[in-house]
């Protein structure tokens, strides 16, 4: 407070500021959180679908037994008779947050039901999430920009229908980590601490836990470089059973492997370099790369030799076909058989991200503007926004699934768009109407938060680097900031050139409230609408009334009270989590796929003519 | 050498004293008898009931203060409930007067006959009549024959008795109506006279029957009555002073009839009136001016329930996830909250007491066992209960919402509970008020404390270097 005295008028604003966007950012959590209950509300609280269902039970597991007992669990409810190692094959990245979050409340004697906070975490992290995007955003471009891309996050529908309560899956924690884990390298880039770096590694750690995205992370990062994640983080990363070694052995890891090798040769030669004289340094170069080169060749003759040796070179079918498209119809139809791994519509990117999909070329463009005004190059932060959208518009491109990835890039450019282009209209508004002074007028809500705060900008970054902990890398705050601050200053005479003509910019402010508020319309329409059915319980509207079809859950209910206990249930793929779960009884197959064999055999049994099963269940038996 | 006239002298005193003690028994046993006996077996509903009307006359000479009631040991185990009540008026000014009943034992009970004691108002002096009316519920009594039916079936079940009634006394005169659910009865055994009318069986008058004459007649009829057995029933009663209580039911909810054979087709279910024995709705009789009913179960919400509700009491129609047919089973939660003050009273000895029904709201069910808990709300001390039949008792602890000491819970506990144990009951408790503020003061100092450390956290400067 004491270091940024000069005046106390902003002071006061900053203060304002602060406490408007803090304030603003916890109603940002409020609206994450509760646009998510409209399935609690219009259904009840109930774990959704499917995969939900597994990972409900292995909390339960987790919760009753304890986290040793859950690292160790064979399973033999499922996959009869081969059973499955639950400890060694599932990311417990969820199951530990959920676990942890259980944990904690009962023992503040808060006796809530583990059903009840798997409900509610998803809507809990996606919370989260808009906070870790709102610090991402903050670091890009600033707080006006963070704001706008939180709430823009709140409710995108694309990570809505990840994450509405009851949909207890790896995702709804693991956008969190992914956007924190950003949030955390480009703060490390910004600052050079090792304290955010260690941070960065642990978070990336976490998303190895939830996700098997997390290779999204490995790939991303190192086309944009660091050392301390790639070391920390992948010897954390093969403390996952599921990762285990594969962390240093498939190819899926090889980027990250490769530039941390280059980032030491590099740092090396220019070691190397410096202590030797020119002429020594000639002859040493020649040396080193006639015996490197041989090395080199050596190595990598090995390496392909032992990948081409392995059927998929490598990679696991799931990223292959992330690469080649064709590849999973072609190889592995099972992949190819999931709805979710198909390639998206059209319509669907509009669904799933509505306005955001306009908006997404504009934040680029402001990127690149912004970048420009300060010598011509894309800032560190900037580079690696624009790299993450540009993949992940790639990857949706490939399988339905990952347009999870592509809404947190795309609300982050387009919270940047927008704040950027309410900055312009606002600022030009401004100095056409000298009389208004300071803040400027309250249009509407949205308008005067993202307007009033991004003015506040650089005083306030400043004042919070005073605050915050990391005190001993403030000089590289400064550094950082100084460019920032002097064009700003610059750009302000200019931009008093440059001004808008008042008319258009009234009208351009007025046309954008519009698009965020159909934004919003369509949002709730798709929470509420689309995407908050748990299908376990299926209604119709007719003339007499709502109608509620509970077939599923009478078929389990009566399962688990009225059969035996050891009784073995032949089911299908599709419903096979939900009756261990809900049924409490052992399944031959259920929607795990890791004995394609299995599922072949049960699939034959199914569309056999009943005279023939008998065979198939001495199979069993 | 002293032993033996010591053991002799012992042996001797107790010879005195059993002779005595049997002199004294079979003198009241000789002295009462039964001038008219009048015997209604209700079998229309799996829940037995029977009315007993006796009119009891004292031949001796002493005034007798008691009247024995005597049941075979198959049957006493069933019993779930009995009460006694003498007539006093005549025709148009009847009235009764509950009598207290417990269980005998008398040490020459033939064939392990098992007594219940009824306390007389008065002593019936020698010549008197008194008129008593008795009535019994048995549970599990009727006995599905055969035991597997298949979907399409009805069920016919057997029900075991006496044609004569058993009694330590003399009876004079005596008739036995057994009432079944419907015309359609398979057999029944035959004790002249026996006469069959509609749905009523007659046994009897039999005239002049000694002590403990038994006659067993075997009835096989057609009852198609839901035959809901709540194997076990946890309620749970949580009070709070700031004004509601809170009821959870867990219920493990059996059909106790002829077990299902063979596959269940919902077709036939559905659409021609197959699975006449099974039952798909329930009936709870809930307190009026209930709020946030709600009824689930492990796995969530049960979406087929019906409420209603009026000034004087609420009806919640259930339905399980599926219908029941016998031998199944399906468990269910009920929630609901009520206002404290109905149910909330202050004694004039400064405590407060719970005024609430024990028993099972579900109509027309039996209770295997039924576990009451009273959640007495944090800080309360010296918890009493007073039941109005016998129970079990004990002390629990539970933790709730953010407590620290934990709570007080009466436990109650009883087996075979029948509609009729749906009277009120009550918990002594003392509480002080104060204790209610404990948990919002936790609150409030965590988040001032909260608030503070930040405050110091931002204005403190815990870099090491400058």
């Amino acid at each position: 407070m004491e270091g940024s005295e000069t005046s106390n008028g902003t002071t006061l604003r900053n203060a304002f500021g602060n406490v408007l966007s803090f304030f603003i950012l916890i109603l940002i959590g409020v609206l994450a959180f509760s646009i998510r209950l409209f399935s609690v509300i219009k259904y009840e609280s109930v774990i959704h679908e499917f995969d939900p269902y597994f990972n409900y039970r292995v909390t339960q597991f987790l919760t009753k037994n304890g986290i040793y007992d859950f690292w160790n669990w064979f399973d033999d409810r499922t996959w009869y008779p081969l059973g499955r190692v639950i400890g060694g094959t599932v990311y417990p990245g969820l199951t530990l947050t959920a676990g942890t979050l259980w944990w904690l409340l009962n023992s503040l004697n808060i006796p809530l039901s583990v059903e009840t906070i798997c409900v509610f975490t998803a809507p809990i992290f996606s919370a989260f999430t808009s906070w870790a995007a709102y610090l991402l955003t903050r670091e890009v471009k600033g707080a006006g920009a963070g704001l706008t891309a939180a709430a823009l996050i709140a409710m995108v529908p694309s990570y809505i229908s990840r994450s509405v309560a009851g949909s207890y899956d790896n995702e709804a924690v693991a956008i969190f980590a992914l956007v924190f884990t950003f949030y955390l390298y480009i703060k490390t880039l910004n600052t050079g601490s090792l304290f955010y770096a260690t941070l960065n590694a642990l978070a990336y750690f976490y998303m190895v836990c939830s996700w098997g995205g997390y290779t999204f992370i490995i790939n991303l990062i190192p086309m944009h470089v660091l050392m301390c994640i790639v070391v920390l983080g992948t010897l954390l990363a093969a403390l996952v059973p599921v990762v285990g070694f594969n962390a240093v052995m498939t190819s899926e890891h090889f980027a990250s492997f490769l530039v941390f090798i280059i980032i030491h040769v590099v740092a090396f030669v220019h070691y190397i370099k410096g202590v030797l004289a020119p002429k020594m340094f000639k002859v040493a170069v020649t040396l080193v790369l006639s015996i490197g080169v041989i090395v080199c060749c050596a190595v990598i003759a090995v390496l392909v030799a032992l990948v081409a040796s392995s059927p998929t070179k490598g990679w696991s079918g799931r990223s292959l076909s992330l690469l080649d498209p064709t590849y999973a119809s072609k190889y592995i139809p099972i992949i190819a058989s999931v709805s979710e791994h198909q390639p998206p519509t059209w319509p669907s990117y509009f669904m799933d991200i509505n306005v955001l999909a306009f908006l997404v070329p504009a934040g680029i463009i402001v990127r690149f503007q912004s970048s420009n005004r300060m010598l011509f190059t894309l800032s560190d932060a900037s580079s690696f926004v624009i790299l993450y959208i540009v993949t992940s518009v790639y990857f949706s491109g490939v399988m339905v699934r990952l347009m999870l990835v592509l809404a947190p890039a795309a609300c982050i450019t387009s919270g940047i768009a927008l704040s950027e282009a309410f900055e312009v209209f606002t600022r030009s508004i401004k100095f056409q109407l000298p009389g208004l002074q300071g803040i400027s007028p309250v249009k509407a809500e949205e308008t005067s938060s993202d307007s009033t705060v991004p003015l506040n900008e650089v005083p306030k970054t400043d004042k919070s680097g005073e605050t915050l902990k990391e005190r001993p890398s403030r000089k590289n705050r400064k550094k950082e900031k100084e460019p920032v601050e002097k064009p700003s200053i610059k750009a302000r005479i200019e931009k008093k050139l440059l001004v808008l003509p008042l008319e258009g910019s009234v009208l351009a402010i007025f046309l954008l409230v519009l698009l965020g508020a159909f934004y919003v319309v369509h949002c709730v329409w798709a929470a509420a609408e689309a995407y908050s059915a748990p299908s376990i319980v299926l209604t119709s509207h007719s003339h007499d009334g709502l109608h509620v079809f509970d077939d599923f859950r009478e078929a389990y209910a009566w399962l688990s009270h009225n059969t035996e206990v050891d009784d073995k249930v032949a089911s299908w793929w599709d419903y096979g989590y939900q009756t261990t779960a809900m049924a409490n009884r052992t399944v031959i197959v259920d929607n795990n796929t890791w004995n394609n064999t299995h599922i072949a055999t049960v699939g034959t049994a199914m569309s056999s003519p009943e005279r023939l099963l008998g065979k198939f269940s001495t199979h069993w038996m | 050498m002293e032993a033996l006239p010591s053991l002799a002298r012992l042996l001797l005193a107790l010879t005195i004293f059993s002779s005595l003690s049997l002199l004294a028994c079979s003198s009241s046993l000789q002295d009462l008898q039964i001038a008219n006996a009048e015997r209604r077996i209700d079998v229309t509903s799996h829940i037995i009931k029977v009315f007993l009307t006796l009119k009891v006359e004292n031949t001796g000479t002493s005034p007798v203060s008691e009247v024995l009631l005597a049941f075979p040991p198959t049957q006493v185990d069933h019993i779930a409930s009995l009460k006694a009540a003498v007539t006093i008026g005549k025709k148009k000014k009847k009235s009764y007067v509950p009598l207290e009943v417990n269980p005998t034992e008398l040490p020459d009970a033939p064939n392990g006959t098992k007594y219940f004691k009824i306390l007389l108002l008065n002593p019936l002096s020698a010549g008197e009549t008194a008129t008593l009316e008795v009535l019994y519920i048995l549970t599990h009594s009727l006995e599905p024959f055969p035991a597997e039916i298949s979907q399409s079936e009805s069920q016919l079940v057997y029900y075991r008795d006496s044609a004569i009634i058993l009694s330590p006394y003399y009876i004079k005169q005596q008739t036995t109506f057994i009432r079944t659910p419907s015309t359609k009865v398979e057999s029944f055994t035959r004790v002249e006279p026996t006469t069959r009318a509609g749905t009523e069986l007659k046994y009897g008058p039999y005239k002049d029957r000694p002590a403990y004459s038994y006659s067993p007649v075997l009835v096989h009829f057609e009852n198609n009555s839901p035959f809901a057995v709540v194997e076990e029933l946890v309620r749970e009663v949580e009070i709070s002073h700031w004004g509601s209580l809170q009821i959870t039911e867990h219920y493990t909810l059996a059909h106790a009839g002829a077990r299902h054979k063979g596959v269940f087709s919902r077709v036939d279910y559905q659409g021609r009136s197959s699975g006449v024995s099974s039952f798909k709705h329930l009936l709870a009789r809930l307190p009026p001016r209930v709020h946030s009913v709600f009824y689930r179960d492990q796995i969530g919400n049960i979406s087929s329930s019906h409420l209603r509700t009026d000034y004087r009491r609420t009806d919640l129609e259930i339905e399980p996830r599926y219908p029941l047919f016998g031998g199944w089973k399906a468990t269910f939660l009920i929630g609901y909250g009520l206002p404290l003050q109905d149910f909330l009273f202050e004694s004039p000895d400064g405590r407060r007491y719970l005024n609430f029904t024990f028993g099972c709201p579900l109509a027309d069910t039996v209770v295997d066992k039924l576990t009451l808990k009273v959640v007495l709300p944090e800080g309360s001390k010296d918890p009493s209960a007073v039941v109005p039949f016998t129970v079990q008792q004990h002390l629990e602890t539970k933790y709730s919402y953010l407590d620290v000491v934990g709570r007080t819970v009466v436990v109650l506990e009883k087996k075979n509970v029948v509609p009729e144990h749906n009277s009120p009951f009550q918990v002594y408790y003392s509480f002080n008020p104060v204790f209610m503020l404990a948990e919002p003061l936790m609150l409030i100092s965590v988040f001032f404390f909260l608030f503070m450390a930040s405050v110091a956290y931002l204005h403190v400067d815990f870099s090491i270097s400058k």
